[in-house]
């Protein structure tokens, strides 16, 4: 059993109501409830215009800029944003289980391979061959799929080809710095100065010295927490206003 | 809305499928003491809203968004979590007192792992792993696909298993007293 898998294990054996001791609906209890529910008149609810959800534009705001002419690949292929995670799916399908590993020096489809050998995660009795895969970019990051030999399941899924598998140097150093900066601005409303110090001291910390800080939008009283985003061709961090912290 | 005879259907059918699932989050969330307060107040919010709640495998979710909102408004006010890892230690506590056991004591280091998680990694995993809600259904409850669910998983566990590793390495194992 791995380390991750052991932490799991005694995650939910720490499990203060595990599911053999799940309350019943059918206890006296509960069906006392259901009767005083369904006995409470209802009222039409007016509905208020739907906001999107801060959580939703906290995750769109760090907006990924590929360096497409960098990467020297063409059209067809793209720089993970996050190359620190490797996304290996079960399925060649928009939804599908999918196992998140560490990416490293190895590469993307090798690691995502571990899993198809006999004994792995999508493999546990063995009686699977090892499929072709590839891997794609999906949301930032590096997905690897399963696909019958001949079929491009990039092509098939409409994502772009992965220029890069493996972690090197500024791309391992950028999401580094993503990962610590996504950890400060989600914990608390970090104001415009802090927010543009504290990026700057990620750049320096990471060895990013050829790395700007940019804030094209001034923070305002309805924008006031600071977010970020990467632009890898132009070498830009950008400071962003979002909404406040909940 | 929803004819009333219809409403009632579907919502005794809504109940009776997710009850044992929200009232045991509710146990583990707020303790025994205040789990009813919130299992009432999330179905009540079911019935009032019945339109809105999904059909399928993303109600469950959708149940649970409203208890957790409802808990974290009850916990913010009282300081909840540490009262109910206090509660989580001590199995039961009509028992007489006695030396912890080993489960006892590895249940401590798994919330005490657990407390010094960011809350966000903390609600997600446990989500996760005591709620047993799939990447879909996680991404449903907060408004982002299964891809993203998966790394911020992964990137959850791995944060656990480092503080796991940390609060075992601070145990104190006694064995010069035998």
């Amino acid at each position: 059993m791995s380390e991750d898998e052991n932490a799991m294990r005694r995650l939910r054996a720490a499990n203060p109501v595990p599911p053999e001791r799940a309350p019943r609906a059918d206890s006296p209890k509960a069906r006392a409830l259901l009767e005083r529910i369904v006995a409470t008149p209802v009222t039409p609810v007016e509905r208020p215009r739907r906001r999107v959800p801060r959580r939703v534009k906290l995750v769109l705001v760090p907006v990924v800029i590929v360096a497409l002419a960098a990467a020297g690949y063409g059209i067809y292929r793209v720089v993970a944003s996050d190359p620190l995670v490797v996304a290996c799916y079960r399925q060649m399908a928009a939804v599908s289980d999918v196992h998140a590993a560490d990416a490293s020096e190895r590469d993307a489809v090798a690691t995502c391979r571990e899993l198809w050998e006999p004994g792995g995660e999508f493999n546990r009795d063995g009686s699977l061959p090892v499929p072709p895969l590839t891997a794609c970019v999906k949301e930032g990051t590096v997905a690897v799929y399963p696909h019958p030999t001949g079929i491009d399941p990039c092509e098939a899924l409409g994502l772009r080809h992965a220029a890069q598998t493996t972690l090197e140097g500024e791309a391992r150093a950028l999401s580094h710095v993503r990962d610590d900066l996504a950890e400060v601005f989600t914990a608390s409303c970090v104001p415009q100065d802090r927010a543009v110090a504290v990026a700057r001291a990620e750049l320096r910390r990471w060895g990013l010295d050829r790395w700007r800080v940019l804030v094209p939008t001034p923070f305002s009283a309805s924008l006031p927490c600071g977010g970020a985003a990467y632009d890898a061709a132009s070498r830009t961090l950008i400071i962003s206003p979002v909404e406040t912290i909940p | 809305m929803l004819p009333m005879e219809e409403r009632e259907a579907l919502f005794r059918r809504l109940y009776e499928a997710h009850y044992g699932a929200i009232a045991s989050y509710a146990h583990r969330r707020l303790g025994e003491d205040e789990a009813d307060d919130l299992i009432a107040e999330t179905f009540l919010v079911a019935w009032r809203r019945l339109e809105d709640v999904p059909t399928g495998d993303l109600a469950r979710p959708w149940l649970y968004e409203v208890a957790r909102r409802t808990a974290s408004e009850s916990r913010r006010s009282a300081g909840r979590w540490g009262r109910l890892r206090e509660r989580l230690v001590s199995l039961r506590p009509t028992d007489p007192p006695m030396a912890p056991t080993q489960e006892v004591e590895d249940r401590d280091t798994v919330h005490r792992a657990l407390s010094s998680l960011r809350p966000q990694d903390r609600e997600l995993l446990l989500l996760s792993e005591w709620e047993d809600l799939d990447h879909r259904q996680l991404g449903s409850m907060y408004g982002c696909s299964a891809n993203a669910i998966a790394i911020r998983l992964h990137r959850a566990h791995r944060r656990f298993r480092q503080a796991v590793e940390s609060a075992d390495r601070d145990t104190l194992t006694p064995e010069d007293d035998r």
